[in-house]
């Protein structure tokens, strides 16, 4: 098992184990509107699209900040309580580095850009131990 | 492996009749994802980011909302001597981050897939 284990953290790649399905919100948006865009699309963390062009992340742990600090959802903007300039991976990264980038820097999610800078997907930590769990179970 | 020795046994407990605010206060103050939701000694919920997510989908007012309301019921509890597998097992089939972990009907801490991804990820 630790063998399958080590084999797999260097095998799969980040680009096969992220969500490519990701939701992408507006700095303007209200969080209350990004709650129910994440809950319509059953996730908890989206990537938001920034003038810049370095995209930003805001997650389900953002929007509990915002509550603790008593923010009210429906005028709070998602920019208040993102995470500006997101980390990225490369869709070529192995799921260790992606795992131990992720540990690290005590994030669960990583924003995957690939060249040209198009955003190709969202790895979250959950994305990951499927993957690994799934290598593993497969015996593969 | 078994849970008694990955979970954390400082765990966070909510009054279900507080209100939400207060107990997202809580989660951020103590770096929590979520909290245990017990009242009279006895385990009646958990309440977690997830569910803060959906209360807020929801339209429900922070400040004007019970923990009861926005809670999960009834959650699936596991023992310290449960083997570290089943639980992620469980956690990956129904789609938990976050497990109460009980002797005797007592709280004595909560297992997250974090706990467990960080004794699976170490090289």
């Amino acid at each position: 098992m630790a063998e399958l284990t080590r084999a797999a953290l260097e095998d799969l790649a980040v680009g096969a184990m992220a969500s490519r399905d990701v939701l992408c919100v507006d700095p303007a948006h209200p969080i209350g509107r990004m709650a129910r865009m994440m809950v319509e699309r059953k996730v908890g963390s989206a990537v938001v699209l920034t003038e810049d062009g370095r995209p930003g992340i805001i997650a389900e742990r953002d929007l509990l900040r915002a509550l603790a600090d008593g923010a009210d959802p429906t005028s709070t903007m998602v920019e208040s309580y993102m995470t500006a300039s997101a980390i990225t991976a490369s869709p070529a990264w192995s799921a260790g580095e992606a795992a131990r980038c992720m540990l690290a820097r005590n994030f669960r999610h990583l924003v995957v850009v690939g060249e040209q800078g198009r955003i190709e997907g969202l790895l979250s930590i959950r994305d990951l131990f499927a993957a690994l769990l799934g290598r593993i179970d497969g015996g593969t | 492996m078994q849970i008694a020795q990955v979970m954390t046994c400082n765990v966070l407990t909510v009054s279900p009749r507080g209100e939400l605010d207060r107990a997202a206060q809580l989660m951020v103050e103590r770096k929590v994802g979520s909290a245990v939701v017990v009242d009279d000694g006895v385990i009646v919920g958990i309440i977690t980011e997830r569910d803060v997510l959906q209360a807020v989908a929801r339209g429900l007012v922070p400040w004007h909302t019970q923990v009861s309301e926005c809670m999960t019921a009834e959650p699936f509890v596991v023992g310290p001597e449960t083997p570290a597998d089943e639980a992620l097992a469980l956690m990956m089939t129904k789609g938990f981050r976050h497990l109460p972990v009980a002797e005797d009907g007592r709280l004595v801490g909560l297992v997250s897939l974090r706990d467990l991804v960080s004794q699976g990820a170490k090289p």
